[in-house]
Protein backbone atom coordinates (compact mmCIF):
# COMPACT_ATOMS: atom_id res chain seq x y z
CA UNK A 1 0.00 0.00 0.00
CA UNK A 2 1.45 3.58 -0.89
CA UNK A 3 1.76 5.89 2.04
CA UNK A 4 0.15 8.79 0.36
CA UNK A 5 -1.50 9.10 -3.37
CA UNK A 6 0.17 10.58 -6.37
CA UNK A 7 -0.49 14.86 -5.93
CA UNK A 8 -1.73 14.25 -9.65
CA UNK A 9 -4.19 11.67 -8.76
CA UNK A 10 -5.02 13.70 -5.50
CA UNK A 11 -5.54 16.79 -7.59
CA UNK A 12 -7.93 14.67 -9.81
CA UNK A 13 -10.18 13.28 -7.36
CA UNK A 14 -10.18 16.49 -5.46
CA UNK A 15 -11.37 18.69 -8.55
CA UNK A 16 -13.80 15.58 -9.70
CA UNK A 17 -16.65 16.52 -7.82
CA UNK A 18 -16.91 20.64 -8.68
CA UNK A 19 -16.06 18.95 -12.43
CA UNK A 20 -19.28 16.83 -11.76
CA UNK A 21 -21.65 19.61 -10.58
CA UNK A 22 -20.04 22.26 -13.57
CA UNK A 23 -20.92 19.45 -16.21
CA UNK A 24 -24.10 19.06 -15.27
CA UNK A 25 -25.17 22.52 -15.06
CA UNK A 26 -23.51 22.69 -18.45
CA UNK A 27 -25.64 19.95 -19.61
CA UNK A 28 -28.95 21.27 -18.60
CA UNK A 29 -28.37 25.07 -19.49
CA UNK A 30 -26.97 24.63 -22.35
CA UNK A 31 -25.75 21.77 -24.06
CA UNK A 32 -28.81 18.83 -23.97
CA UNK A 33 -30.78 20.41 -26.70
CA UNK A 34 -27.98 21.37 -29.54
CA UNK A 35 -25.78 18.04 -28.74
CA UNK A 36 -29.28 15.72 -28.68
CA UNK A 37 -30.13 17.75 -32.36
CA UNK A 38 -26.88 17.12 -33.43
CA UNK A 39 -27.04 13.31 -32.84
CA UNK A 40 -30.24 13.29 -34.54
CA UNK A 41 -29.08 14.77 -37.48
CA UNK A 42 -25.99 12.75 -37.63
CA UNK A 43 -27.86 9.51 -37.03
CA UNK A 44 -30.38 10.34 -39.60
CA UNK A 45 -27.57 10.75 -42.23
CA UNK A 46 -26.12 7.40 -41.05
CA UNK A 47 -29.49 5.60 -41.27
CA UNK A 48 -30.50 6.64 -44.18
CA UNK A 49 -27.14 6.04 -45.65
CA UNK A 50 -27.29 2.50 -45.05
CA UNK A 51 -30.58 2.27 -46.60
CA UNK A 52 -31.50 1.33 -49.45
CA UNK A 53 -34.46 3.46 -50.58
CA UNK A 54 -34.45 6.37 -47.89
CA UNK A 55 -37.52 6.07 -45.63
CA UNK A 56 -36.26 7.59 -42.31
CA UNK A 57 -36.68 11.08 -40.63
CA UNK A 58 -35.63 11.50 -37.23
CA UNK A 59 -36.18 14.98 -35.54
CA UNK A 60 -35.26 16.16 -32.25
CA UNK A 61 -38.14 17.68 -30.89
CA UNK A 62 -38.19 19.24 -26.73
CA UNK A 63 -35.92 16.04 -25.54
CA UNK A 64 -37.57 13.32 -27.67
CA UNK A 65 -36.43 11.88 -30.87
CA UNK A 66 -39.41 11.46 -33.39
CA UNK A 67 -38.79 8.89 -35.88
CA UNK A 68 -40.75 8.96 -38.94
CA UNK A 69 -41.05 6.37 -41.98
CA UNK A 70 -41.85 7.71 -45.24
CA UNK A 71 -43.87 4.48 -45.61
CA UNK A 72 -45.69 4.29 -43.03
CA UNK A 73 -49.31 4.89 -42.95
CA UNK A 74 -50.61 8.05 -42.26
CA UNK A 75 -52.71 6.58 -39.86
CA UNK A 76 -49.86 5.12 -37.41
CA UNK A 77 -48.61 6.35 -34.55
CA UNK A 78 -45.33 8.75 -34.57
CA UNK A 79 -42.69 6.39 -32.27
CA UNK A 80 -40.59 8.72 -30.12
CA UNK A 81 -37.97 8.51 -27.57
CA UNK A 82 -36.28 10.51 -24.98
CA UNK A 83 -32.27 11.22 -26.41
CA UNK A 84 -31.04 11.47 -23.03
CA UNK A 85 -30.62 8.08 -21.94
CA UNK A 86 -28.28 8.09 -25.17
CA UNK A 87 -26.90 11.61 -25.28
CA UNK A 88 -26.38 12.19 -21.76
CA UNK A 89 -23.18 10.47 -21.30
CA UNK A 90 -21.16 13.28 -22.45
CA UNK A 91 -21.54 14.90 -18.97
CA UNK A 92 -19.53 11.79 -17.92
CA UNK A 93 -16.65 12.81 -20.27
CA UNK A 94 -17.09 16.37 -19.96
CA UNK A 95 -16.83 16.11 -15.77
CA UNK A 96 -13.18 13.87 -16.46
CA UNK A 97 -11.71 16.23 -18.62
CA UNK A 98 -12.60 19.14 -16.83
CA UNK A 99 -11.48 17.18 -13.72
CA UNK A 100 -8.18 16.65 -15.01
CA UNK A 101 -5.38 18.45 -13.71
CA UNK A 102 -2.40 20.13 -16.12
CA UNK A 103 0.21 17.23 -15.07
CA UNK A 104 -1.43 14.77 -16.39
CA UNK A 105 -2.81 15.85 -19.13
CA UNK A 106 -1.02 14.36 -22.21
CA UNK A 107 0.63 16.25 -25.17
CA UNK A 108 -1.92 18.14 -27.45
CA UNK A 109 -4.58 18.28 -24.76
CA UNK A 110 -6.73 20.36 -26.87
CA UNK A 111 -6.67 18.26 -29.65
CA UNK A 112 -6.46 14.90 -27.51
CA UNK A 113 -10.12 16.39 -25.88
CA UNK A 114 -11.38 17.33 -28.99
CA UNK A 115 -11.07 13.78 -30.31
CA UNK A 116 -12.24 12.15 -27.82
CA UNK A 117 -15.76 14.64 -28.24
CA UNK A 118 -15.62 13.35 -31.39
CA UNK A 119 -15.60 9.71 -30.79
CA UNK A 120 -18.16 9.92 -28.05
CA UNK A 121 -20.16 11.68 -30.67
CA UNK A 122 -19.80 8.98 -33.31
CA UNK A 123 -21.13 6.27 -30.91
CA UNK A 124 -23.63 8.17 -29.53
CA UNK A 125 -24.92 7.99 -33.37
CA UNK A 126 -24.06 3.95 -33.16
CA UNK A 127 -26.10 3.70 -30.33
CA UNK A 128 -28.85 5.93 -31.32
CA UNK A 129 -28.97 4.07 -34.73
CA UNK A 130 -29.53 0.79 -33.01
CA UNK A 131 -32.34 2.26 -30.70
CA UNK A 132 -33.79 3.37 -33.84
CA UNK A 133 -33.45 -0.11 -36.01
CA UNK A 134 -34.73 -1.79 -32.49
CA UNK A 135 -37.73 0.00 -33.01
CA UNK A 136 -38.21 -1.08 -36.10
CA UNK A 137 -37.08 -4.60 -35.99
CA UNK A 138 -39.34 -5.41 -32.68
CA UNK A 139 -42.23 -2.51 -31.98
CA UNK A 140 -43.56 -2.01 -35.21
CA UNK A 141 -46.00 -5.26 -34.97
CA UNK A 142 -46.46 -7.53 -37.97
CA UNK A 143 -44.52 -5.24 -40.00
CA UNK A 144 -41.32 -5.57 -37.72
CA UNK A 145 -41.76 -9.63 -38.33
CA UNK A 146 -42.21 -9.88 -41.78
CA UNK A 147 -39.63 -7.06 -42.55
CA UNK A 148 -37.22 -8.06 -39.93
CA UNK A 149 -35.59 -11.77 -39.98
CA UNK A 150 -35.16 -13.17 -36.39
CA UNK A 151 -31.34 -13.17 -36.43
CA UNK A 152 -31.65 -9.05 -37.99
CA UNK A 153 -33.69 -8.61 -34.88
CA UNK A 154 -30.96 -9.96 -32.36
CA UNK A 155 -28.24 -8.06 -33.69
CA UNK A 156 -30.05 -5.04 -33.21
CA UNK A 157 -31.28 -5.45 -30.02
CA UNK A 158 -28.24 -7.09 -28.64
CA UNK A 159 -26.30 -3.89 -30.07
CA UNK A 160 -29.00 -1.83 -28.08
CA UNK A 161 -28.75 -3.53 -25.03
CA UNK A 162 -24.65 -3.55 -25.14
CA UNK A 163 -24.42 0.39 -25.18
CA UNK A 164 -27.61 0.65 -22.84
CA UNK A 165 -25.92 -1.69 -20.02
CA UNK A 166 -22.43 -0.73 -20.38
CA UNK A 167 -21.40 0.84 -23.53
CA UNK A 168 -22.87 4.54 -22.89
CA UNK A 169 -21.00 4.53 -19.41
CA UNK A 170 -17.83 2.77 -20.21
CA UNK A 171 -16.57 4.86 -23.31
CA UNK A 172 -16.59 8.31 -21.60
CA UNK A 173 -14.19 6.65 -19.70
CA UNK A 174 -11.86 5.08 -22.45
CA UNK A 175 -11.65 8.18 -24.47
CA UNK A 176 -11.04 10.24 -21.39
CA UNK A 177 -8.14 7.67 -20.54
CA UNK A 178 -6.65 8.42 -24.44
CA UNK A 179 -6.29 12.43 -23.60
CA UNK A 180 -3.93 11.47 -20.46
CA UNK A 181 -0.21 11.48 -19.76
CA UNK A 182 0.08 7.79 -19.45
CA UNK A 183 3.69 6.67 -19.80
CA UNK A 184 4.47 9.46 -21.92
CA UNK A 185 7.15 10.48 -19.03
CA UNK A 186 8.71 6.91 -19.31
CA UNK A 187 8.73 7.19 -23.27
CA UNK A 188 10.25 10.77 -23.24
CA UNK A 189 13.33 8.80 -20.87
CA UNK A 190 13.85 5.88 -22.94
CA UNK A 191 14.25 8.24 -25.75
CA UNK A 192 18.04 7.66 -27.18
CA UNK A 193 18.87 11.89 -27.08
CA UNK A 194 16.40 12.33 -23.84
CA UNK A 195 18.35 13.87 -20.75
CA UNK A 196 19.62 11.36 -18.41
CA UNK A 197 16.95 11.78 -15.43
CA UNK A 198 18.55 12.47 -12.36
CA UNK A 199 20.78 10.41 -10.67
CA UNK A 200 20.31 7.04 -13.02
CA UNK A 201 23.19 7.15 -15.09
CA UNK A 202 25.89 5.04 -14.54
CA UNK A 203 29.27 6.07 -15.79
CA UNK A 204 31.10 3.51 -18.06
CA UNK A 205 33.96 1.75 -16.93
CA UNK A 206 36.21 0.15 -18.96
CA UNK B 1 18.61 -3.11 -16.69
CA UNK B 2 17.64 -1.44 -19.93
CA UNK B 3 19.04 -3.48 -22.74
CA UNK B 4 18.51 -4.08 -25.69
CA UNK B 5 17.92 -7.78 -24.83
CA UNK B 6 15.26 -7.30 -22.55
CA UNK B 7 12.16 -8.21 -23.90
CA UNK B 8 9.85 -4.84 -21.47
CA UNK B 9 12.01 -2.66 -23.61
CA UNK B 10 12.40 -3.89 -26.73
CA UNK B 11 9.84 -1.32 -29.09
CA UNK B 12 7.16 -3.33 -30.68
CA UNK B 13 7.83 -6.92 -28.61
CA UNK B 14 5.21 -5.88 -25.94
CA UNK B 15 2.15 -3.58 -25.94
CA UNK B 16 2.75 -0.26 -23.82
CA UNK B 17 1.15 -0.89 -20.65
CA UNK B 18 -1.49 1.55 -20.51
CA UNK B 19 -2.90 0.43 -23.91
CA UNK B 20 -2.62 -3.31 -22.59
CA UNK B 21 -4.67 -1.54 -20.03
CA UNK B 22 -7.14 -0.64 -22.30
CA UNK B 23 -7.55 -3.47 -24.32
CA UNK B 24 -7.93 -5.91 -21.72
CA UNK B 25 -10.49 -3.06 -19.81
CA UNK B 26 -12.97 -3.51 -22.83
CA UNK B 27 -11.91 -7.43 -22.98
CA UNK B 28 -13.41 -7.86 -19.66
CA UNK B 29 -16.42 -4.91 -20.20
CA UNK B 30 -17.65 -7.55 -23.68
CA UNK B 31 -17.14 -10.79 -21.06
CA UNK B 32 -19.24 -8.89 -18.74
CA UNK B 33 -21.73 -8.46 -20.87
CA UNK B 34 -21.49 -11.11 -22.79
CA UNK B 35 -21.77 -13.53 -19.31
CA UNK B 36 -24.72 -11.54 -18.11
CA UNK B 37 -26.73 -10.66 -21.06
CA UNK B 38 -28.24 -13.87 -22.72
CA UNK B 39 -31.83 -14.27 -21.24
CA UNK B 40 -31.58 -17.57 -19.44
CA UNK B 41 -28.27 -15.51 -17.58
CA UNK B 42 -30.10 -12.75 -16.73
CA UNK B 43 -33.06 -14.39 -15.50
CA UNK B 44 -30.76 -16.52 -13.06
CA UNK B 45 -28.08 -14.18 -12.11
CA UNK B 46 -29.51 -10.47 -12.89
CA UNK B 47 -33.18 -10.55 -11.87
CA UNK B 48 -32.59 -11.90 -8.08
CA UNK B 49 -29.78 -9.67 -7.74
CA UNK B 50 -32.12 -6.69 -9.20
CA UNK B 51 -34.77 -8.16 -6.67
CA UNK B 52 -32.39 -8.10 -3.89
CA UNK B 53 -31.04 -4.17 -4.39
CA UNK B 54 -34.90 -3.14 -4.84
CA UNK B 55 -35.21 -5.03 -1.49
CA UNK B 56 -32.47 -3.31 0.56
CA UNK B 57 -34.06 -0.28 -1.15
CA UNK B 58 -37.41 -0.25 -0.09
CA UNK B 59 -36.04 -1.73 3.21
CA UNK B 60 -34.01 1.48 3.77
CA UNK B 61 -37.46 3.73 2.67
CA UNK B 62 -38.87 1.73 5.42
CA UNK B 63 -36.26 3.19 7.93
CA UNK B 64 -37.48 6.72 6.83
CA UNK B 65 -40.81 6.06 8.20
CA UNK B 66 -42.14 5.55 4.51
CA UNK B 67 -44.83 2.77 4.02
CA UNK B 68 -43.83 1.12 1.25
CA UNK B 69 -44.30 -2.77 0.11
CA UNK B 70 -42.36 -5.02 -3.03
CA UNK B 71 -43.58 -5.44 -5.91
CA UNK B 72 -41.24 -7.63 -7.28
CA UNK B 73 -38.64 -5.39 -8.42
CA UNK B 74 -41.07 -2.29 -7.52
CA UNK B 75 -40.49 -0.33 -4.25
CA UNK B 76 -44.56 1.16 -4.22
CA UNK B 77 -46.11 3.00 -1.50
CA UNK B 78 -49.20 5.35 -1.83
CA UNK B 79 -47.48 8.08 -2.54
CA UNK B 80 -45.06 6.89 -5.62
CA UNK B 81 -43.74 3.82 -7.23
CA UNK B 82 -40.27 3.25 -8.19
CA UNK B 83 -39.14 0.14 -9.98
CA UNK B 84 -35.56 -0.63 -9.92
CA UNK B 85 -34.71 -2.32 -13.31
CA UNK B 86 -31.18 -3.41 -15.05
CA UNK B 87 -29.44 -0.15 -15.25
CA UNK B 88 -30.75 1.08 -11.73
CA UNK B 89 -29.39 -1.84 -9.88
CA UNK B 90 -25.65 -0.49 -9.73
CA UNK B 91 -24.34 -3.53 -12.14
CA UNK B 92 -23.28 -1.30 -14.97
CA UNK B 93 -20.71 0.96 -12.48
CA UNK B 94 -19.75 -2.94 -11.11
CA UNK B 95 -18.35 -3.86 -14.70
CA UNK B 96 -16.49 -0.85 -15.03
CA UNK B 97 -14.97 -0.76 -12.22
CA UNK B 98 -14.34 -4.68 -12.18
CA UNK B 99 -13.23 -4.57 -15.76
CA UNK B 100 -10.82 -1.85 -14.57
CA UNK B 101 -9.48 -3.64 -11.36
CA UNK B 102 -9.13 -7.15 -13.42
CA UNK B 103 -7.26 -5.27 -16.11
CA UNK B 104 -5.07 -3.62 -13.78
CA UNK B 105 -1.34 -5.23 -13.19
CA UNK B 106 -1.55 -5.73 -9.74
CA UNK B 107 -1.09 -8.82 -7.37
CA UNK B 108 -4.45 -10.81 -7.33
CA UNK B 109 -4.79 -10.66 -3.32
CA UNK B 110 -5.02 -6.91 -3.33
CA UNK B 111 -6.92 -7.57 -6.62
CA UNK B 112 -9.73 -9.36 -4.60
CA UNK B 113 -9.86 -7.08 -1.95
CA UNK B 114 -10.28 -4.21 -4.37
CA UNK B 115 -13.52 -6.20 -6.13
CA UNK B 116 -14.88 -6.73 -2.58
CA UNK B 117 -15.19 -3.52 -1.32
CA UNK B 118 -15.60 -1.57 -4.54
CA UNK B 119 -18.81 -3.74 -5.03
CA UNK B 120 -19.83 -3.05 -1.33
CA UNK B 121 -19.30 0.48 -1.57
CA UNK B 122 -21.21 1.09 -5.06
CA UNK B 123 -23.66 -0.81 -3.55
CA UNK B 124 -24.12 1.70 -0.99
CA UNK B 125 -24.18 4.79 -3.12
CA UNK B 126 -26.12 2.58 -5.26
CA UNK B 127 -28.65 2.66 -2.41
CA UNK B 128 -28.80 6.50 -1.66
CA UNK B 129 -29.74 6.81 -5.39
CA UNK B 130 -32.50 4.30 -5.09
CA UNK B 131 -33.79 6.00 -1.82
CA UNK B 132 -33.57 9.29 -2.99
CA UNK B 133 -35.08 9.05 -6.14
CA UNK B 134 -38.38 7.69 -4.54
CA UNK B 135 -38.20 10.54 -2.31
CA UNK B 136 -37.79 12.79 -5.59
CA UNK B 137 -40.71 11.33 -7.32
CA UNK B 138 -42.68 11.74 -4.23
CA UNK B 139 -42.05 15.59 -3.15
CA UNK B 140 -40.50 17.09 -7.00
CA UNK B 141 -41.89 14.41 -10.23
CA UNK B 142 -41.05 16.78 -12.53
CA UNK B 143 -37.28 15.90 -11.65
CA UNK B 144 -37.41 12.19 -11.42
CA UNK B 145 -36.43 11.78 -14.89
CA UNK B 146 -33.51 14.42 -14.75
CA UNK B 147 -32.37 12.87 -11.51
CA UNK B 148 -32.52 9.46 -12.56
CA UNK B 149 -30.98 9.52 -16.13
CA UNK B 150 -28.69 12.36 -16.06
CA UNK B 151 -27.84 13.34 -12.31
CA UNK B 152 -27.69 10.17 -10.49
CA UNK B 153 -25.97 8.12 -13.41
CA UNK B 154 -23.44 10.76 -13.72
CA UNK B 155 -22.37 10.46 -9.62
CA UNK B 156 -22.39 6.50 -9.94
CA UNK B 157 -20.41 6.16 -12.85
CA UNK B 158 -18.15 8.67 -12.06
CA UNK B 159 -17.90 7.59 -8.13
CA UNK B 160 -17.05 4.24 -9.63
CA UNK B 161 -14.11 5.89 -11.65
CA UNK B 162 -12.84 7.71 -8.84
CA UNK B 163 -12.74 4.38 -6.43
CA UNK B 164 -10.75 2.25 -9.27
CA UNK B 165 -8.05 5.47 -9.65
CA UNK B 166 -7.91 5.68 -5.95
CA UNK B 167 -7.47 1.54 -5.37
CA UNK B 168 -4.97 1.31 -8.38
CA UNK B 169 -2.51 4.09 -7.10
CA UNK B 170 -2.97 4.11 -3.19
CA UNK B 171 -3.10 -0.11 -3.02
CA UNK B 172 -2.91 -1.57 -6.20
CA UNK B 173 0.69 -0.77 -7.08
CA UNK B 174 3.63 -2.14 -4.80
CA UNK B 175 5.30 0.27 -1.99
CA UNK B 176 7.79 2.47 -3.15
CA UNK B 177 10.79 2.35 -0.96
CA UNK B 178 11.58 4.84 1.74
CA UNK B 179 14.40 6.72 0.92
CA UNK B 180 15.88 6.30 4.37
CA UNK B 181 15.65 3.08 4.29
CA UNK B 182 19.03 0.93 3.89
CA UNK B 183 19.43 -1.54 1.20
CA UNK B 184 20.11 -5.13 2.88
Amino acid sequence: MQDRLDPRITKLLVRLPLSAVLAILLWFAILSHPWGGLVTRASEWWIRAAERTKVTRLSFDAGLVVVERADLSTRSEIPAFSAAPVTANLVLLLALLFATPPALRASAYPARAAAALGALLLTQVLHLSFTVQTLYAMQLGAWSAVSWPRWQREVVATGRYFFDIIGKYAVPFIFWAVTLRLGEEQREAAKPNAAPAKGRRKKKTG
Amino acid sequence: MNTAADPENTPGRRLRPELAFLLKFVLYLVLFFAATAPKPMNNAFVEPFTTVVAKVGGFTARLFGENVKMVGTAIVSPRFAVNVRTGCNGLETIYIFFAGVLAFPAPWRRKLWGLLLGFTAIQLLNNVRIVSLFYIGVYFPQHFEDSHIVIWQAIVILFGVALFLLWADRYARPSRPANHEAPR
